[in-house]
């Protein structure tokens, strides 16, 4: 190889690595998830061989870089899950938490890649110690190294192998050079002879000329066991069905059998050596069936899902954005110029622009399922940690939001979690005691909800005790003497800074440091928080968020001479022109009646000190927040608007109620609602909130 | 030739091992210099372009391939080679490959697939 091809083949494994580590980590995940699931199925065959896919995968991958920490580690791991898979040993607690552990070791490696030296040896060690002990010896090896040269190692006697290469029709299209791997072959064995079965290649008037027809039968020497040989086709295991066969020094090759070709009968299934199906085992993974099926699967999920940088995507999410702000530009110009061909125009582009940009918010959509299967982790940790047995039922896994929600709300929720076990759930000793199963339940659901996503965090634990918490609120002058509020007044109380009823303070949580980060990280993605408890039954925990951060429909009103923007999934009903005849008090709530129920009022003129006389007539916007609705007083109502969110500017972000800002068509800002966080200031105005804080400055 | 030869290439007309090598004949057709994947579209429908005269000339009994400007290769372009050799074979014609470069003849050697050019060498 000359020096230039060199250079560029290190280029090459440059630019390949972070795509090396991005999917060593999906895979890590998916070995997390496949050990806790073979925790309640231990002898599922299929789990065991995806396990050891797995980690066979990120061996072979890390070998192509020479990243021989990796390499030599997770050999360990994968001696010891064929072990398994062979019923050598048997998947126990004790190894499952070995694995698991073993999985974070190798996590570490992973994201240690850059660094020059590991500092967890010592750590690694004494895993492989562990694994080893575990085997009992069973299937004890030595690691395989990286390269040819050094695979080499103290000179054994040579053996002959007879190889059938059956080559997958994606072949080409995959990338792979079946005279690659030829060439990789000759590095580490002596071939012999290389025979191409020339009539499973169609005549060229049938061949497409992208598909691969190539069956080869190599004859080779090598001093290599049959496992390190096996290794120079893992990366090929998807297209390439491999047989070796050890093959006498005096016999002749014997014919290739296409993949094509019917299995070997059962009469010639007999003579198949013990050996040949250790080395068909070692090379193949799993049976070939399976992995045909395996193979083509991988191939549709190819066709069906294409792998997009994030930044590019929030790339495009921005220019949509600004593609609707001049969208809506359009629009406005067309209607003054009162030319009814150009305000269509205008109008059929609106539509379109509507659709692109429901099409591309759809492309940001990414199941929750993979954020709630990371808690499966968590609670299998921390349940063993505190002695619980707990039971986590996920429900809802494939329900879709924003990937920029997603990311953020795994923290809170993480908190959450680990909160219900510790505080929530009781030991079993306590359960059995309280006439309860001796394990606890932990449930996390989620599911659309008027249009956002309800997640749920519910436990059948101690539940929260009201009294504790209203004794320790008004301890700290939470809540004023004599003043009784209601269950979830009092439960909210939990998300105050510094609040905490725990009696001891573990590692975990109990120091109040959390809950009202969580409820303030929740409120920044425009979500909100409840708690139900009932003591002694359990506590359910509701985050509500809205689909996505970047676009929204919204509904534009006016007031003054300024705009605003109502969430219109949150608008119930307007009433439009109505008398201005309610009364109000001065921090303009009142109420007014709606087909003879009685419905709370806010006036935005009154509550943001607006500068403009009061109308005589106005429109009442009706929200609904939760389980509570009130209306919303307006001078105009402007209509639907696709509403592109930009955040509040620093100066801003003190504003009550809102949530960010918006730019109109014709340049104006208008600013956004918070409906939740306007109920609680139609219910609390400032002025109340602030002799509240006076009281409590903390 | 063994047994397991004729079993590898049961299903394809034999090349005549024994036909001397035809030097200073003009090639029928030049392969590019880049003879893989990328081109093995293009490369076939010449091919397959050229194949149908080819058969129609009652005097030809060879067609010659010249692989001289072969700079690159994959096991997609020998495919070709083998796909070509078969279609020739159904017609009674015989493939030489002419000139061969360095680079295709190590690939057709390493693919097993030198016995092509055999008699060309």
């Amino acid at each position: 190889m000359n020096t230039s091809a060199h250079d560029s083949d290190e280029q090459f494994l440059r630019d390949a690595l972070p795509a090396f580590i991005s999917e060593s980590i999906e895979l890590l995940d998916q070995i997390e998830q496949l050990l806790l699931e073979l925790e309640t199925s231990p002898s599922d065959r299929e789990l065991l061989d995806a396990l050891f896919r797995c980690a066979h995968t990120i061996k072979g991958s890390a070998g192509l870089f020479g990243l021989d920490e990796i390499v030599a580690f997770t050999h360990h791991v994968e001696t010891f899950l064929d072990a398994v898979r062979e019923e050598k040993i048997s998947l126990d607690a004790h190894s499952s938490r070995l694995l698991l552990s073993s999985g974070d070791q190798i996590r570490r490696l992973v994201n240690l890649i850059s660094e020059a030296e590991s500092p967890i040896a010592d750590e690694r060690e004494a895993l492989v110690a562990g694994l080893m002990q575990a085997m009992g010896g069973a299937g004890e090896d030595t690691p395989p190294q990286t390269n040819a040269q050094d695979t080499a190692g103290p000179v054994a006697a040579e053996s002959r192998y007879t190889i059938h290469l059956s080559f997958g029709q994606d072949t080409f299209r995959d990338g792979f050079d079946p005279l690659a791997i030829l060439e990789y072959l000759a590095t580490i064995a002596s071939i012999e002879t290389v025979s191409p079965a020339l009539e499973h290649i169609p005549m060229l008037e049938q061949l497409d000329a992208e598909d691969c027809h190539l069956c080869l039968e190599v004859v080779l020497t090598t001093d290599q066991d049959q496992a390190a040989l096996a290794q120079a086709f893992e990366l090929f295991r998807e297209d390439c069905d491999v047989q070796i066969e050890p093959t006498p020094q005096q016999d002749q090759p014997s014919a290739v059998r296409p993949s094509s070709q019917p299995e070997a009968s059962d009469a010639d299934a007999d003579v198949v050596t013990d050996i040949e199906v250790a080395a068909r085992s070692d090379v193949l993974g799993a049976p070939r069936a399976e992995r045909k099926t395996s193979g083509e699967r991988r191939r549709t999920e190819d066709a069906t899902f294409l792998k997009v940088r994030a930044d590019r995507l929030d790339e495009v999410i921005n220019l949509l954005g600004e593609l609707v702000i001049a969208g809506a530009g359009t629009g406005l110009l067309a209607q003054r110029t009162g030319d009814s061909e150009l305000i269509e125009s205008a109008h059929q582009l609106g539509r379109l622009i509507e659709e692109i940009r429901n099409g591309t918010l759809q492309l940001r959509m990414v199941q929750i399922g993979e954020t709630f299967g990371r808690f499966r982790r968590v609670v299998h940790d921390l349940a063993a940690e505190l002695g619980k047995e707990v039971h986590l039922e996920i429900v809802g896994g494939e329900t879709e939001l924003d990937k920029s929600m997603v990311e953020r709300i795994n923290d809170p929720l993480m908190h959450l979690v680990r909160n219900a076990l510790d505080h929530g759930l009781e030991t079993r000793e306590q359960r059995v005691a309280a006439g309860k199963p001796e394990q606890g339940t932990l449930r996390i659901a989620a599911s659309h909800d008027a249009g956002g996503i309800l997640i749920s965090i519910q436990d059948d634990g101690r539940g929260i005790n009201r009294e504790k918490v209203l004794a320790r609120a008004r301890e700290r002058g939470l809540v004023a003497a004599g003043v009784t509020p209601s269950d979830v007044e009092v439960f909210a109380l939990i998300f105050e800074p510094g609040f905490s009823t725990a009696e001891t303070v573990t590692n975990l949580s109990g120091r109040g440091v959390g809950m009202d980060v969580v409820r303030r990280n929740i409120q920044s993605l425009r979500g909100r928080i409840d708690i139900h408890s009932v003591e002694g039954q359990g506590t359910t925990i509701e985050v509500r968020l809205p689909l996505t951060l970047a676009i929204i429909d919204g509904f534009l009103v006016n007031v003054a001479d300024s705009k605003f923007i109502f969430p219109l999934e949150a608008v119930v009903e307007v009433v439009e022109n109505r008398k201005a005849d309610q009364e109000l008090d001065a921090h303009g709530c009142g109420v007014i009646e709606l087909r003879g129920q009685v419905l709370p009022v806010v006036s935005l003129r009154t509550l943001y000190q607006l500068d403009a006389p009061e109308s005589s007539r106005c429109s009442v916007v009706v929200i609904q927040s939760g389980a509570k609705r009130y209306g919303v007083l307006v001078d105009a109502l402007l209509g639907q608007h696709q509403t592109v969110i930009k955040p509040l500017s620093r100066i801003f972000r003190s504003l009550r109620g809102m949530s960010g800002s918006s730019i109109l068509g014709n340049g104006e800002v208008a600013l956004i609602f918070d409906v939740n966080a306007l109920a609680l200031l139609a219910e609390h105005p400032p002025s109340r909130l602030l002799n509240q804080l006076e009281r409590n400055p903390s | 030739m063994n047994d397991h030869r004729t079993l590898m290439m049961s299903a394809s007309s034999v090349i005549d091992l024994a036909q001397p090598p035809l030097q200073g004949q003009a090639s029928d057709y030049s392969l590019p210099a880049e003879f893989g994947i990328y081109a093995a579209a293009q490369t076939q429908h010449e091919l397959l372009s050229s194949l149908i005269a080819w058969a129609q000339d009652s005097d030809r009994k060879t067609v010659r391939i010249n692989g001289a400007a072969v700079d690159s290769l994959d096991a997609s372009g020998i495919q070709i080679l083998m796909a070509l050799h078969r279609s020739l074979g159904e017609r009674g014609l015989n493939l030489q490959i002419c000139d061969a470069s360095t680079v295709l003849h190590q690939g057709l050697q390493r693919l097993g697939a030198h016995r092509l050019l055999a008699h060309c060498l």
